[in-house]
């Protein structure tokens, strides 16, 4: 870990405890820290502990990142605002709508406008779905066909507000660890209560079960490109919030059913050595000190080089395929063709562009399939060297996965 | 230049902020259509106009708080609220009584290009003409004060009668 690491953990415990942030070095390379923070999009969250901590940051860099922030309080003041109202309407319409994450992580800030929620996250009964993709369109959103699946409807406000309306949390098709999740039982919409969240109240789960959804999102993330540092800090605050409310034997049985023990518990020695995580509960999910420590290292240097949802480089992209590939491998040699069917014969509604025309016209399905093996053979193939970096990135993250017990 | 304002009190749809040491107002809701960015404002304006949305306010109770808040005698406070009440309503964030005239050699919350405008109208003799005409039939709506002119702040409405409302020197 180098100077300008340090400095952002540093700067990132500050800003989520709201206290002052220690010296920084000299000849800190702020243009780099900015740039992580930018990368994770925490830029907002560290600008005050920098401010205060900015003897040497360049004037130039000082007055920019000052404009960022402001930018960001504008953006999410008025994305939080927009939310509001759609809210409102679903309540007006007997339409219980939960918030997952986004507004109710954002009231545990102590600068709530500073923590970037790009879009909203809106669970709804089965039952309801189509009513409540019926009021958002009454709302103004139009859908965004090309994230749209069978089980999320996605859409936009003209205001910039993006919506995740779900029925389901999780595709029913995943593999891994979400296969064996029985979202049902976990996560019913009736269990949801009214509670806190930036900006007024909302439906929102149970203590227990968010922490747990958390805890999945960020799993999910995992198997495929990885997951960005803003996420620990919600997690961390998350927990530090609701310490007496989490029911910590229920909350380890469904990690310990999940495959997740090991990945949960370098989580939070993350938290705990990084974001000052105070002593709480959640210690009787620690076993052992050694093992933990060694995996939070690892998990964390894969955040801090994968950005927000790990997207930080072409190579994690590219690597994302094969990582999640490797779960239906894995499980021998049935799970390996089925994952090779998988990679040749995609599902119309995982089709992205170039191919968004066989999500159009059902019928052109098989096409779509012909074209992807043609744009792989003659032109993906060319890009060797990207190629090769990509394998490169993968392989390294499913060993990190067998380390945190996420990949047999 | 001169105000007969009774009360002040914010547009509904902003907020302030304040980002490291800028503050600033944001708009929201419908308000996002009508500004397409923020209004950055100094300390005491973001004092005062989280005042003003808090409640409508008089210039009296207003000019108190800034004294309290500030220590500051109130010549200063009344300078102050004064510049503060320019602005916001130059930049349409606040609802009140009619401004009479605008200094438009202040520097307001516009960028050059529409100060520009805005004088360029002003200049229009048929605006002008306009302007004076309102201004007559202003004057002989309402009973005579001996304080026009010197007095920017008057004392709310009344409820009986808000148009015979009393004036204040606001210090």
């Amino acid at each position: 870990m180098n100077d300008v690491t340090r400095a952002f953990l540093a700067l990132l415990e500050s800003a989520i405890h709201a206290h002052e942030p220690p010296p920084m070095p000299e000849g800190l390379d702020w243009a780099a820290l900015y740039s992580l923070a930018m990368e994770h999009r925490v830029e907002g969250l560290l600008f005050t502990p920098a401010l205060q901590a900015s003897p040497g940051m360049p004037g130039e860099l000082l007055a920019q990142w000052q404009q960022r922030a402001m930018a960001v309080t504008m953006r999410q003041l008025q994305i939080v605002d927009t939310l509001h109202g759609t809210l409102s309407a679903f309540e007006a319409a007997g339409i219980r709508a939960v918030v997952l994450k986004g507004i109710v992580l954002k009231a545990l800030y102590p600068e709530p406008d500073m923590r970037v929620m790009s879009d909203a996250d809106l669970l709804v009964e089965s039952s309801a779905f189509e009513d409540a993709k019926a009021l958002l369109a009454g709302q103004g959103y139009e859908e965004i066909k090309e994230d749209s699946h069978e089980d999320t409807f996605v859409c936009g406000h003209p205001d910039g507000l993006r919506i995740e309306l779900h029925n389901r949390l999780f595709d029913r098709k995943n593999r891994g660890f979400l296969s064996r999740l029985d979202e049902d039982a976990l996560f019913p919409v009736s269990k949801a209560a009214r509670g806190e969240a930036y900006g007024g109240e909302c439906w929102t789960l149970p203590a227990s079960e968010h922490a747990l959804f958390q805890l999945l999102h960020m799993a999910k993330h995992m198997i495929t490109t990885g997951f960005g540092l803003r996420q620990v800090c919600d997690f961390a605050l998350f927990i530090e919030a609701n310490e007496q409310a989490i029911d910590w034997a229920w909350y380890g049985r469904q990690c310990v059913e999940l495959d997740l023990l090991p990945f949960q518990q370098a989580l939070l020695a993350l938290c705990r050595d990084h974001l000052a995580l105070g002593d709480g509960a959640w210690r009787t999910l620690m076993t052992d000190g050694m093992a933990e420590a060694e995996s939070s290292r690892a998990l964390l240097d894969d955040i801090l080089d994968a950005g927000v949802f790990g997207k930080s480089t072409a190579e994690r992209a590219r690597s994302a395929a094969v990582v999640y590939r490797s779960f239906d491998s894995s499980r021998g040699n049935e799970g390996r063709w089925r994952s090779l069917a998988r990679a040749v014969f995609v599902r119309r509604d995982e089709l992205h562009s170039p191919y968004m025309y066989a999500r159009k016209y059902a019928a052109l399905l098989p096409v779509a399939w012909a074209h992807r093996l043609f744009r792989y053979a003659f032109i993906e193939r060319r890009r060797g060297g990207e190629s090769s970096a990509g394998l490169g990135v993968a392989r390294e993250r499913m060993g990190l996965l067998s380390k945190l017990g996420m990949l047999k | 230049m001169g105000y007969r304002l009774s009360y002040l009190e914010a547009r509904t749809g902003f907020v302030t902020r304040k980002v490291g040491e800028a503050y600033m107002i944001v708009p929201t809701g419908p308000r996002m259509k009508e500004y397409k960015g923020v209004i950055t404002i100094n300390e005491t304006a973001a004092f005062l106009f989280d005042k003003v949305r808090e409640k409508r306010q008089s210039a009296d109770d207003m000019i108190k708080l800034l004294q309290e808040e500030y220590g500051i005698d109130g010549k200063t406070a009344f300078e102050a609220l004064s510049a503060f009440v320019e602005q916001c309503t130059f930049a349409n964030l606040l609802v009140s009584e009619v401004v009479d005239k605008l200094d438009l050699t202040r520097n307001y919350f516009m960028s050059d290009e529409v100060l520009e405008d805005v004088k360029k109208a002003f200049e229009n003799p048929e605006l002008a003409k306009l302007a004076e005409e309102m201004e007559a039939a202003e004057a002989a709506a309402r009973e005579p004060d001996p304080n026009e002119g010197a007095t920017l702040f008057p004392e709310p409405p009344r409820a009986a009668d808000p148009e015979q409302a009393g004036t204040s020197d606001g210090d």
